[in-house]
């Protein structure tokens, strides 16, 4: 058969047989067929001894999930659960999963049926604090992404001790290796910490140094530590160096929300409050916000973005390219505390308007990806992918892609549980709001808010 | 994508970690179920034949060694249980009955490929599974030997045999290609 007649006898028998796809379901079917508890393996050896321990098991998790549902909402889900599904509002023509993190659960969702396979959940909140968790690798990590290295085989994190009386402020950065579960220190220091995350050639951390010597404790330097070479970590900058912050109010710059992308990292200088600050409560004039990006390869400083007087900005997230995704609120002012029992902040403070939001391209330019209209398009959590940039919002799910934001699924509450008042709280004791406590206006979304947790895969 | 079965993702699998199964058979889902379409030509018993060659895989993760490609393991298994499909017998008894006309002249492509994927139907089992993982999946020849478990050459002559005997489909069809 020449190559001629293979390729004439290829395109026949396609074309006979024709381009077909699965159900969109199909994968969510498939993973959810096997049994819950792990099994594999000797089964296919000992049929007859499987199949006994499976009727078993079948009557234990039926056993288990009628003491399990006494005790707590009847749409909680056990480890790897189809509990039902997203309601599409967008006829999707991919597949994938789409790692998410609700409260106490962490689940995905198979797209573009959108089926909820709950991996997760805890029966209540824990004592420790959670920073948050994502989804790479086939398991769950229970860190932020920026801390899982590219690799998802380590992830970084930071300790600080401070209150020992006469010793200075000390951190320390340690990586934890998944596998093994062994945490290897990578650098200490004596000052203020906090983890950006994983880059060009090691992991970046903010340091205020501590000490009462020059400059120290003025400043806010980004440092790389070297994990390849166990090197010790170097300050990589601001350069030229940055002064003290001009007043208490303005924020120093690679302090909160830093993320990076690529070569680069993204921070934003909050702009500060102007006085007078009202003495009961009231407006207050703020500077102009800025998005200032580092770059990691020498340590210099740009400013690309500067939001309009009074508004409120931050970095919502990166695109799969490294571009910032920045979300403008249109606050027309900060709001003092009040300072009498009772005074309520403004309506529009307590339900603020939809944000803005962009992408940042270039210095100064930007690619308007919602105007801030429509009052259910209030993302707190961005992920970048091949598929475009997906956003959440309270009660649904949405999808920025060649040039269009869409609404890609409701979120049904009864797939994820809510918050509810600590044990022994009740309505009598519980904090009510003042009788001018104002309505939510018509339209504010007030949905099960999920995180997005890693790229839909 | 789980390429290679990594050592951990198996032994979370094998403890029922749904996450870690999904990430070792997921990501070849699709092509399995093409294999199952192109073997069985329904729609529903290739999503079938998919949905317990993944039960049969979970049950045999724990012959499954660290660094195993996933794709061959996987549409081995798909392929053995469309063997197993096709030797059911209410799928002969509804399929075969079902095979209907020849249907020269008409000018519908989906149409005028029946006779086609009827021959196909015809094939020896080990000569069906050559073709539509070479012509329909646009498997390598090496890759096709690694699902089947016989060599390259093996593989290329029962492709040989395949194209030969559904010579007369394939030139029929050219007539109104």
């Amino acid at each position: 058969m020449n190559s001629e007649e293979e390729r004439a006898a290829r395109a026949r028998v396609r074309e006979a047989l024709g381009v077909v796809e699965p159900h969109p379901g199909l994968r969510s079917r498939v993973i959810a067929s096997p049994p819950a508890e792990g099994r594999g393996g000797g089964a296919s050896r000992r049929p007859w001894v499987a199949g006994g321990i499976a009727v078993l098991l079948a009557l234990t998790v039926v056993a288990g999930l009628m003491l399990f549902r006494r005790g707590s909402p009847a749409h909680s889900a056990t480890s790897g659960q189809l509990v039902g599904s997203l309601n599409m509002t967008t006829q999707l023509e991919f597949r994938c999963m789409l790692p998410v993190q609700g409260y106490l659960a962490e689940a995905r969702i198979s797209l573009p049926d959108g089926a909820v396979l709950v991996d997760h959940v805890q029966q209540q909140a824990r004592g420790t604090p959670q920073y948050g968790s994502v989804y790479a690798g086939g398991k769950w990590v229970p860190v932020p992404r920026a801390w899982l290295s590219a690799d998802s085989k380590s992830y970084a994190y930071i300790t600080n001790t401070t209150g020992v009386p006469g010793q200075l402020q000390t951190a320390a950065l340690y990586v934890h290796d998944i596998a093994l579960g062994t945490d290897r220190k990578l650098w200490s220091g004596a000052g203020f910490t906090q983890l950006i995350g994983w880059g060009p050639g090691g992991v970046y951390f903010m340091f205020q140094p501590a000490g009462e010597g020059k400059g120290a404790g003025d400043r806010t330097e980004v440092w790389v530590a070297d994990l390849a070479t166990r090197s010790a970590a170097h300050r990589v900058g601001p350069n030229p160096p940055q002064p003290a912050p001009a007043s208490e109010a303005d924020s120093p710059i690679f302090q909160f929300g830093t993320r990076i992308a690529g070569s680069y990292a993204w921070s934003l200088k909050i702009g500060s409050a102007r006085p007078p600050i009202p003495a009961g409560g009231g407006n207050v004039a703020r500077n102009p916000s800025q998005v200032i990006r580092m770059d990691l390869n020498d340590g210099s400083l740009s400013t690309w973005f500067t939001a309009a007087e009074g508004t409120s900005l931050s970095i919502a997230g990166t695109d799969s390219q490294g571009h910032p995704i920045l979300t403008v609120m249109p606050t027309k002012r900060l709001v003092a505390p009040p300072n009498s029992p009772g005074q309520v902040p403004p309506a529009d403070v307590i339900y603020p308007p939809s944000p803005r939001v962009l992408m940042l391209t270039g210095p100064n330019q930007t690619v308007e990806i919602a105007d801030g209209s429509n009052s259910e398009f209030r993302p707190s959590s961005v992920i970048g992918d091949r598929h475009g940039i997906w956003f959440n919002s309270p009660g649904s799910l949405w999808l920025y892609r060649q040039g269009g934001l869409t609404k890609v699924a409701d979120i049904p509450a009864s797939l994820f549980r809510q918050p509810t008042p600590p044990p022994g709280a009740t309505s009598r004791n519980a904090a009510t709001p003042p009788p001018n406590f104002p309505p939510s206006p018509p339209g504010f979304p007030t949905g099960v808010l999920l995180a997005l947790a890693g790229p839909c895969t | 994508m789980a390429d290679v079965a990594a050592a951990e993702l198996v032994d979370q699998a094998k403890a029922g970690d749904r996450g870690a199964f999904d990430a070792l058979v997921g990501p070849v889902i699709d092509p399995a179920f093409r294999l199952a379409f192109g073997m069985l030509h329904d729609r529903e018993a290739a999503e079938d034949a998919v949905q317990e060659a993944a039960f049969r895989a979970w049950r045999s993760l724990g012959n499954l060694r660290p660094g195993t490609e996933m794709r061959p393991w996987f549409l081995a298994i798909v392929a053995n249980q469309c063997r197993s499909t096709l030797r059911g017998r209410w799928h002969k008894v509804l399929k075969l009955s079902g095979l209907g006309t020849p249907s020269q002249g008409v000018e519908d492509p989906v149409v005028r490929g029946a006779d086609l994927r009827r021959a196909i139907r015809q094939l020896k089992h080990d000569q069906r599974l050559a073709l539509v993982l070479h012509f329909y999946l646009d498997l390598s020849l090496e890759e096709v030997a690694a699902i089947t478990r016989a060599p390259v050459g093996t593989v290329k002559s029962r492709i040989h045999r395949a194209v030969v005997r559904l010579r007369p489909q394939l030139e029929a069809e050219e007539v109104f290609g």
